[in-house]
């Protein structure tokens, strides 16, 4: 497989380049002893269990893993990397396939996480730090639902828990420029 | 660590829902002498969002604060297991001369543990917890630098210093869901479930927590006679007798309050 290293940080390399040429992680060490898959908390909610996705990237039949609902469903909790006995930073592999199909505009069959990831990144920008009630409306606008546990938030605002008073923005005119910048790289 | 003054990084969650970490924490460090200064101009760490995303973005976002910090001291102290996680990544990737700490690194020197002895004013005797340490406070060792990343020890040993029985369970760093909470609150529940079932059949009275996101899933995903779920900076300001801690209980989903009477620290 060529690796095309000027472009290495761009959406047009695959996953597995990416990581062997930024990462200098290699999901081909894979064996398959299925340690990460075993560990995952969302194993089981996955159509594809983390050790079958890395054995798609590292066999360059990445277009599936893509579009696999279960990428979105990845935590980062960083188990599979930590106990993977060959080094494949198997989080780090997920990161990428999230990252991929989102730039690539994969649509997702489960777009929840993405639209949340969205969000987000919308409120940081916006603010500079993120206010949790301004957060759940750009959710709902960008997933266009009310997000499932309405009521919990309902009683977490009564109790006090979430405030509804909007803080200072911080720093986002710098932010702004961050922002560009980062996605001319 | 002879170092007594740090920069905080406090994050978002600090300042919204998790409000009472951020008081716990100011006001019991501030008892034990060591004072926090909260970074000016600092902005959200990425989170999730940003490394599921755009690496670029990711390490911009949270390079931008170690900017800040260097200008202000060696060290940079986070209570959000996130935020710690994430601006621990930066700190390798810029090889930033800013070490970050988590919150419990201060609390679990030999120092702090000596000060925190000296200053009990309400030993926690009777009350049996579980110290729960969730992912990204320990994993990967290659980013936090932990050796005992399966079976962590900083919260036993903060907690038995003042005087709570630290119960023995397998479940100190599975996932709680983290920030699968809004998009995805049915994998959230499972998790957080499970890991309250479990806490509660090691015999706990209580769940200990050191991050927002921890203790936000564990507290607000139960049903019927709920288990508490607080943070260490909360448990402390009690063993130190210190005033102000009304206020934060009334903010938890799982009413701490019974718990705490009955272990005689309130």
């Amino acid at each position: 497989m060529t690796v095309d290293r000027a472009g290495s940080r761009s959406a047009c390399v695959s996953p597995a380049d990416r990581l062997r040429e930024v990462e200098g992680l290699d999901p081909e060490l894979c064996f398959s002893c299925r340690k990460c898959s075993a560990g995952c908390p969302v194993a089981d909610d996955m159509e594809l269990a983390p050790h079958h996705l890395v054995r798609l990237v590292a066999a360059a039949l990445e277009e599936e893993a893509l579009r696999s609902s279960g990428i979105w469903l990845c935590t980062s909790c960083q188990t599979c990397t930590t106990r993977c006995p060959n080094g494949v930073d198997v989080a780090g592999v997920m990161d990428a396939l999230k990252q991929q199909a989102a730039a690539s505009g994969v649509k997702p069959r489960d777009g929840r996480v993405l639209a949340f990831y969205r969000a987000f990144l919308d409120e940081v920008r916006a603010r500079g730090r993120v206010h949790e009630m301004a957060l759940i409306a750009r959710y709902s606008l960008r997933a266009r639902r009310f997000p499932r546990d309405i009521r919990l938030g309902a009683r977490m605002v009564q109790k006090g828990k979430i405030p509804l008073a909007l803080p200072k923005k911080a720093a986002t005119g710098e932010l702004r420029h961050l922002f560009e910048r980062a996605k001319g790289r | 660590m002879t170092v007594t003054a740090f920069s905080y990084y406090p994050g978002c969650s600090l300042h919204g829902m998790s409000r009472e970490y951020d008081a716990s924490t100011r006001l019991v460090y501030g008892a034990l002498g060591i004072d926090l200064h909260e970074l000016a101009g600092w902005t959200c760490c990425g989170a999730s969002a940003a490394h599921s995303l755009d690496p670029a973005l990711a390490e911009a976002l949270a390079t931008r604060n170690l900017e800040l910090a260097e200008t202000e001291g060696d060290y940079l102290v986070a209570p959000c297991a996130a935020c710690y996680h994430r601006l621990k990544v930066a700190e390798k990737e810029s090889s930033s001369r800013v070490t970050v700490l988590h919150a419990l690194d201060v609390a679990s020197s030999s120092e702090t543990l000596g000060r925190l002895r000296e200053s009990l004013r309400r030993p926690l005797n009777g009350l049996k917890v579980v110290c729960y340490y969730g992912c990204l406070l320990v994993r990967p060792p290659e980013v936090t630098g932990r050796t005992d990343y399966e079976d962590p020890q900083s919260m036993d040993q903060v907690m038995s210093a003042v005087g709570a029985e630290v119960r023995p369970w397998s479940f100190k760093t599975d996932c709680c869901g983290a920030g699968l909470a809004v998009a995805r609150p049915d994998v959230v529940r499972r998790l957080s479930s499970r890991l309250v079932e479990m806490a509660r059949e090691a015999g706990a009275d209580c769940i200990v927590t050191a991050c927002p996101l921890c203790q936000t899933n564990l507290d607000t995903r139960q049903d019927g006679a709920g288990l508490p779920v607080m943070y260490f900076t909360e448990l402390l300001a009690c063993a130190l007798g210190l005033e102000g801690t009304k206020s934060w209980w009334r903010r938890h989903m799982v009413n701490p309050v019974p718990v705490l009477a009955k272990a005689g620290v309130l």
